[in-house]
């Protein structure tokens, strides 16, 4: 596995100026900072960043967006990211949704939701874990059958971030069954959540953010034309993302508000030698996991699919998160009152939600399994 | 990687590996002045970085294929001695010339006259120092300056790293060097000359480590216990995944610092070094872990890239020295922000000298 340096270009770098000077703006304007997708939704933010034409931004000009490259994605993410920017009401459709439209969606599928995609006028959630399926995704039970024009859904699914807000939850179901080989016979529906028999009841984080929901499909009628790409391909689409999923910056960043914070507090005082060196170390591995983070996305615009690297970096990126929250807290020192304000209160919310970190989007343990049986495969092919 | 990089790669990886493959391992990873003959002779010692087509890709990919055979041969060593004396403009005498820089300690000038200085002092740690006619290393003045001198080592008392590679300790004393082996104001600084041998022995461990993944994974896959290969435990993939992980991040921080600009140069060598420090370990304390007991016996190669690899996270600064480093030169009162800092290029974490001074 190589990941092949390739630093931002002249045109990279001054979007990256746009961008920073954008949330500069925004900041100066009174935006709340939060913890990289842990923030809580802000749709009108969301508008705001679509208007600068930075939401979708790979779709293809043939598609009604800007077609810009996964690099210049990147470079908007990561300053988003890093400003702890409250991305998620866009989220899903940008990072997900958006390139299974181009990739699978009928023209219909094109021509309605891309345009939408970019102009900030709707969004997306996952409909993909279930009370019984969580790493095992291929387990699912929601079921559509048959009916006259499409299909009936019944079933239901977890962890479906923001669809308390969302218009529509991409939903990966059975449509015929199994017979012994789990990973056929699953499609994927484009389900309206304001659909008659669809219910949205909040999970509540640790920290008490409303984030989460199930969401039950009772009887949901779903029509023909919103079944994404072909009947039964739905595992092959739901994997095939995978490199976009799991790559981002938002795998290693979600801490960075915090630190940035403790920096601010910090550049201006007599600095201990073994606080410089805490901090050197962890400035280190974030320079490194950004270079590999950012390969990625070089990989992804040569039209490669990248997943088992995206795995390995999702992976390192999400312990690493995990273990810069410990170090904070020691740079830091003291108790944590979650409702403190400024760095501290940052710091609780970090430590109360860490724990999510090694989990969504494909636990650290199942990530090390894809990696792993990626290593054997091509050590046969060698051989 | 340069075509010039991955040609020089493949041809030292062929020549070691054909050697490695009639000889055995352990007559590559110990001293073997007959392959450095050969060696030399490809030009491998004496790759001159004055050439317009050579750079750092080049020397690190030359490093790299060094790691990957454990290589007990001080290629880096006289590359790295080589841009020195060039940065400097000394011209070396021919023979084996190494650096004396892997510790911050450097010599005293006693004397100086028109004929050139006199200087006193030790060297700890100088690789291959035994085998060296030519010592690279920096003198301090009176006045707080440096000097780069080139000096015949006379009186070397051994050392070892935890491989056995040498690493010497050179007494100086009351030397007189001569005008033309002396620079008295070298745009190279110490630090800078320290990171660059830094990133080499980053570049060399990335080789090491790709090593041990193949061995790693390949015994993970034909060991078997309780009636099953030990790879289709998740306990043992786990390991296999975070040796794989420690090399790729080791290999991705070299050669963003190969593609870094001239002006953060040393600042994501530092951080290279740093992440080879944080990695190195767990790289190592996996792979012995899959391999049990015979992994930690000298009747397996697995230590020839072990043993290197807890040398080479010390050698040219520890990881604790370098992110020292990185936190004393970019938490600085004029911070653009923390994240700002960490992605060059910026202008203001550029002003804080964290770049080349001579041309890498």
């Amino acid at each position: 596995m190589r990941f092949t340096a390739e630093p931002l270009t002249p045109a990279e770098l001054q979007l990256r100026d746009e961008v920073r000077e954008f949330m500069a703006q925004e900041r100066a304007n009174g935006l709340s900072v939060g913890l990289g997708i842990n923030a809580e939704a802000d749709m009108d933010f969301s508008r705001r960043v679509a208007a600068r034409g930075w939401v979708g931004m790979t779709i293809p000009k043939e598609h009604g967006g800007p077609g810009r490259t996964a690099v210049e994605r990147f470079v908007v993410v990561e300053e988003m990211l890093a400003a702890g920017a409250p991305i998620s009401a866009h989220w899903v459709g940008d990072r997900q949704t958006a390139q299974m439209f181009v990739r699978f969606g009928s023209e219909q599928h094109q021509r309605e939701f891309l345009p939408r995609i970019v102009a900030g006028d709707v969004w997306f959630c996952l409909g993909m874990s279930e009370p019984d399926s969580g790493s095992d995704l291929a387990s699912v039970r929601t079921r559509a059958t048959r009916t006259e024009g499409g299909w009936l859904l019944n079933g239901q699914k977890v962890w479906t971030s923001g669809a308390q807000y969302c218009d529509y939850v991409i939903t990966l179901c059975r449509t015929s069954p199994a017979e012994g080989r789990k990973h056929i016979g699953l499609s994927q529906l484009i389900v309206d959540l304001r659909a008659e028999g669809v219910t949205v009841s909040p999970i509540k984080l640790l920290n008490g953010f409303h984030h989460f929901n199930e969401v039950h499909f009772d009887n949901v009628f779903v029509p023909d034309s919103m079944v994404l790409g072909n009947e039964g391909d739905g595992w092959h689409q739901v994997t095939s993302e995978l490199a976009h999923e799991r790559s981002g910056p938002d795998r290693f960043l979600s801490v960075m508000p915090v630190l940035a914070r403790l920096f601010e507090q910090l550049r201006t005082e007599e600095v201990p030698a073994d606080v410089r060196t805490s901090l050197g170390r962890t400035f280190a591995t974030y320079m490194t996991l950004r270079s590999m983070s950012l390969s990625i996305a070089r990989a992804l615009d040569r039209g490669e699919t990248p997943a088992v690297e995206a795995a390995l970096v999702k992976d390192l990126g999400t312990q690493f998160e995990q273990e810069a929250i410990e170090q904070l807290r020691t740079l830091v020192g003291g108790e944590l009152d979650p409702g403190a304000p400024g760095l501290e209160g940052l710091l609780a919310d970090a430590v109360i939600t860490a724990p999510t970190f090694t989990l969504r989007g494909g636990t650290n343990e199942v990530l090390r399994t894809v990696v792993w049986k990626s290593l054997l495969r091509t050590r046969k092919e060698s051989a | 990687m340069s075509d010039l990089a991955q040609e020089l790669y493949d041809a030292l990886d062929d020549i070691v590996g054909a050697r490695s493959a009639r000889d055995g391992y352990d007559a590559v990873a110990s001293w073997n002045p007959e392959l450095w003959a050969v060696l030399d002779e490809q030009g491998y010692a004496s790759i001159d970085p004055a050439e317009p087509e050579v750079g750092l890709a080049e020397f690190c990919a030359v490093a790299t294929a060094a790691g990957t055979h454990a290589l007990a041969l001080p290629i880096v060593e006289a590359g790295l001695a080589a841009w020195m004396a060039a940065s400097a403009g000394i011209k070396l005498p021919a023979g084996l010339a190494v650096p004396a820089v892997s510790t911050d300690e450097v010599l005293t000038v006693v004397g100086q006259d028109d004929d050139g200085l006199v200087v006193d002092g030790a060297l700890r740690r100088v690789p291959w120092g035994r085998h060296a006619e030519i010592v690279l290393a920096f003198a301090r003045h009176d006045d707080g300056t440096s000097s780069l001198v080139a000096l015949e080592p006379q009186q070397v008392t051994q050392g070892s790293n935890l491989a056995g590679e040498p690493r010497d300790t050179v007494h100086v004393a009351r030397q007189r060097i001569t005008a033309g082996q002396v620079c008295t104001d070298p745009a190279l600084g110490r630090r800078e000359a320290r990171a660059r041998g830094a990133l080499l022995r980053a570049a060399a461990a990335a080789g090491a480590m790709e090593s041990v993944v193949d061995l790693v994974v390949e015994y993970a896959g034909q060991r078997h216990q309780f009636g099953q290969p030990i790879g289709s435990f998740q306990a043992i993939q786990q390991h296999v995944v975070t040796v794989a992980q420690a090399a790729a991040a080791t290999r991705a921080a070299v050669e963003a610092t190969v593609m870094a600009a001239p002006e953060h140069r040393v600042m994501t060598a530092a951080a290279a070094k740093v992440t080879l420090g944080i990695q190195a370990g767990r790289h190592a304390r996996s792979a012995h872990q899959v391999f049990g007991a015979i992994g930690a016996t000298e009747e397996h190669r697995l230590h020839l890239f072990t043993r290197r690899l807890w040398s080479w996270q010390d050698e040219y600064g520890t990881q604790h020295e370098w992110a020292h480093y990185l936190g004393d030169r970019l938490v600085f009162p004029e911070a653009p922000g923390l994240w700002e800092v960490l992605t060059p290029p910026h202008p203001l974490v550029a002003s804080r000298g964290v770049g080349e001074s001579v041309p890498w």
